[in-house]
């Protein structure tokens, strides 16, 4: 505990653990309320939230640990918790109180992993939570026999309702700094020889010996040796090596020798504590609302129903806030434009800075409705019931039940889709499902699709009207990334996040109403995650697209003759519309302003072959002509980096159109359609060009946003980069191989 | 639903988890596979000599531990969970 000597303070360090559906969230935020801050542990994926409470006189910082079944960890994420309470975590001391939530309705499951603190021989304190649900099935505990039985606090709590929050911030203040009364052993004679012989190996100096041999001899695949091997020295570990190989030898199961003697111990202990109904097969809700939400026919439907509503929520309900944020933007670049002289401080305002914040925040009503809705099926219990009847589907490729949430959130779009792979436990499962996600067709490939489909793809149908060959394609699309999704996925598993035929386990919580104040943070914490760390590299990327577009810029001297006459003719005619005193003035001023209009889409498009980014275009041509493509399309292709929608306005000003157009523009389809190779009449877009620049973005990862959601949900470069090269790749190959093929067939 | 602790113990042969029908009692008979995984399934309760009962069979099962859990389990290859039907 430290001192704070100018406000007369003390401040105390808490980790908060305990199992996953404990209520621990709830009561982290009942205690913290607004006072929380969240960001990354170093190294690994885990978020890490920290909140203050003052009780008295001492602030206490909380750290709320992931929720964990136990402390044998098997990968660096699952060892953070570990390091945490071991005060190993740069940056991290020793908490000063270990405060363990646990569920009062499963208690013999949840003193599995009280039982392993208590080796730690820390000041803790047992908040008993759900005391009212226990209650309410027949479930009496006796706090104080529990707590003389452990030998730390024991405070019964309901953290939904607050009830016992005082009691625990008390007791919380009086466990500073004790330890456990009693020295906890639940172990057979033979183990506690084994452990007594590992102590005795110790050095001297060794702060953890009960705790580290008690890890170490039950540590399956040698990662808690690895871990704790610098608490300890050689002999320990050549003492260890004698004692696994006598267990194994005597027929004990290393895998199982901990569990047994710990639930032996809760189980001969259990009923000092515990009176649980004597009636034998008591039905209760949750195995009502079982009966039909995991029934074959019936759950299916209803975890359809719910999939269906999600996507269309996060689809549909999220765009009239997005169109608000665009309008927004579109408000704040006219203010700038009556303000800014235009020039380069004006465009780096409105197509840098404005455009790059937009395209973070026209996200961000998504991400809060999607975090809500999965905060919501988290928190009630439905989310893992729709994972077990999705499962058996989704295993077949090798992921489980709950990947479909996030995979079906990236329909939509894959920025939510990937934050939403924090309902997924399992590290590798995690990666792998934030690695395909990019892979769904997201809504922003739809103008791409809608375009290229209406110019280029023959309106014809078949089955007396049913099938349209138009709409056939579209389908192909999304089926393009959904089949190489299951490929990819498939690949992964077997190359580089190597699993083999995995299991799946997870539990199936009772059923409960949410927390409206979890479903909030949740929300708030997802956005607000996405806006501070993704949304700085998308706002920079955008900047410096909008530079590769805008710099150098033209010299007026060195512009062709049309061109010339073209600035000319917007000078001459600003200067009439200028001069125009009455409105009923029988100068055709619309006719002015769309000559204006022509005149600078034709110097916007000079403007941008002649950009940086269109030199790119032009260097890169060899590169794309096997796709089919030219120097404007390569160029267009780049542009769209930040967002693969930009594509569409990117072509309107390469195509002399001005960056207004859209993808249902008329005028902008039949410039494509009559666009042809420079210096040559050959059309430039055929069918098999629109379809190669289909497929190319149907796999590509131009998305800067995605890649940036993806960096800061794994906290490593090495993914986003990783994604951008094998979806490059895979977008080029696909694409090239999409022409070389269709140019044979059409 | 509650899992009855007394109940007739006259056992037959182990047969897998997953052959398990709705309903259906038994008793772990045994935990095989990787120590990871064995360990895994054993900290959150299902372990040798555990008695269980199926909600949902088949490939992916919900089993309901005696202490009141409910867990979604589906085994592979590497892992496979041998249990004693009670009758």
């Amino acid at each position: 505990m430290n001192q704070d000597d100018s406000a007369n303070l003390t401040s105390a360090r808490v980790a908060v653990l305990g199992n996953p559906n404990t209520g621990k969230s709830t009561l982290f935020n009942a205690l913290t309320g607004i006072r929380q801050q969240t960001g990354n542990y170093p190294g690994v994926t885990v978020e890490k939230r920290t909140g203050l409470v003052k009780i008295g006189a001492t602030y206490f910082e909380l750290t709320d640990l992931p929720g964990t079944y136990s402390l044998a960890p098997r990968s660096p994420d699952e060892m953070l918790t570990v390091n945490v309470l071991l005060g190993e975590e740069p940056a991290e001391q020793k908490p000063d109180l270990i405060l363990c939530v646990v569920d009062a309705n499963n208690l013999e499951r949840n003193l599995f992993l009280v039982s392993q603190i208590l080796d730690l021989h820390q000041p803790m304190i047992i908040a008993v939570n759900m005391t009212d649900i226990a209650t309410r099935n027949g479930i009496e505990i006796e706090l104080e026999s529990l707590q003389k039985l452990l030998g730390v606090p024991v405070v019964g709590i309901q953290a939904k309702r607050r009830v016992g929050i005082d009691a625990l911030k008390s007791a919380m203040a009086n466990a500073i700094s004790k330890s456990p009364d009693i020295e906890h052993d639940p172990f057979s004679d033979e183990l506690k020889q084994r452990i007594k012989r590992l102590k005795a190996a110790c050095p001297d100096d060794c702060q953890l010996k009960r705790f580290a041999v008690t890890r170490m001899l039950f540590d399956t695949d040698g990662f808690m040796t690895d871990q704790l091997k610098s608490q300890v020295d050689g002999k320990v570990l050549a003492t260890l090596k004698t004692e696994q190989a006598q267990m194994q030898s005597e027929g004990h199961s290393i895998a199982e020798s901990e569990s047994h003697a710990r639930y032996n111990w809760i189980t001969k202990h259990l009923d000092s504590f515990v009176k649980r109904p004597t009636q034998i097969h008591q039905t209760t809700l949750t195995d009502r609302l079982d009966a039909w939400l995991t029934h074959p026919f019936w759950g299916l439907l209803f975890a359809g129903l719910t999939m269906v509503i999600l996507f269309q929520l996060v689809f549909w309900a999220a765009e009239p806030a997005s169109n608000l944020i665009d309008g927004f933007n579109g408000v704040l670049a006219t203010a700038v434009n009556s303000v800014v002289p235009e020039g380069t401080l004006n465009s780096l305002l409105i197509d840098g800075l404005i455009n790059g914040v937009g395209s973070v925040l026209i996200f961000l009503p998504q991400i809060l409705l999607l975090f809500f809705i999965l905060a919501v099926l988290e928190d009630t219990g439905y989310l893992s019931r729709a994972a077990f009847l999705l499962d058996k589907y989704l295993s077949r490729i090798g992921l489980s039940g709950i990947t479909l949430f996030p995979l079906l959130s990236s329909f939509a779009c894959a920025i939510p889709g990937i934050m939403a792979t924090r309902v997924i436990k399992d590290r590798r499962e995690r990666l792998i499902t934030m690695l395909i996600a990019p892979l769904m067709s997201c809504s922003a490939r739809l103008p791409v699709y809608v375009l290229l489909i209406a110019a280029f793809v023959p309106s014809k149908s078949y089955l007396g009207g049913l099938i349209g060959l138009q709409g056939l394609t579209m389908f192909g699309m999304y089926m393009v990334g959904i089949i190489t999704a299951v490929v990819i996925a498939w690949v992964l598993r077997k190359t580089i996040l190597k699993t083999g035929t995995s299991s799946f386990v997870l539990e199936l919580p009772t059923y409960k109403l949410p927390s409206l104040r979890n479903v909030w943070q949740r929300m708030f914490d997802g956005g607000w995650a996405f806006v501070r760390d993704a949304g700085t590299m998308i706002v920079v990327v955008t900047i410096l697209v909008w530079a590769a577009a805008y710099f150098p810029q033209n010299n007026e001297t060195t512009l062709p003759a049309p061109l010339k006459n073209d600035l000319a003719t917007i000078a001459a005619h600003q200067t009439t519309l200028d001069s125009l005193d009455a409105p009923e003035s029988s100068i055709d001023v619309a006719n002015l302003e769309e000559e204006i209009s022509l005149a600078q889409n034709r110097l916007d498009a000079y403007q941008l072959e002649h950009s940086y980014l269109g030199r790119t275009g032009k260097l890169i041509e060899p590169l794309v002509t096997p796709l089919g493509w030219d120097w404007r399309i390569g160029s267009a292709a780049i542009a769209s980096f930040p967002a693969r929608e930009v594509i569409v306005s990117t072509m309107g000003v390469i195509f002399g159109l001005g960056a207004d157009t859209d993808e249902e523009s008329d005028s902008l389809k039949s410039s494509l359609a009559s666009a042809t190779w420079e210096g040559t009449d050959r059309p430039l877009f055929t069918l098999p060009v629109a379809l190669s620049i289909m497929v190319f973005f149907a796999l590509c990862a131009q998305c800067v946003s995605t890649l940036a959601v993806i960096r800061r949900e794994t906290n490593s470069y090495r993914w986003p980069i990783f994604t951008f090269t094998y979806m490059t790749i895979l977008a080029y190959v696909a694409a090239l191989l999409t022409f070389q093929i269709s140019n044979q067939l059409f | 639903m509650s899992i009855a602790t007394e109940v007739d113990l006259s056992k037959t042969q182990a047969v897998p988890l997953q052959s398990l029908g709705a309903g259906e009692i038994a008793e772990v008979s045994s935990v095989t596979g990787s120590n990871h995984e064995v360990a895994r399934l054993a900290e959150m309760g299902l372990r040798t000599g555990m008695k269980v009962s199926v909600s949902r069979g088949g490939i992916t099962s919900i089993v309901q531990l005696l202490n009141g859990s409910r867990l979604c389990v589906r085994t592979c290859s590497q892992l496979e969970i041998l249990v004693t039907p009670i009758q």
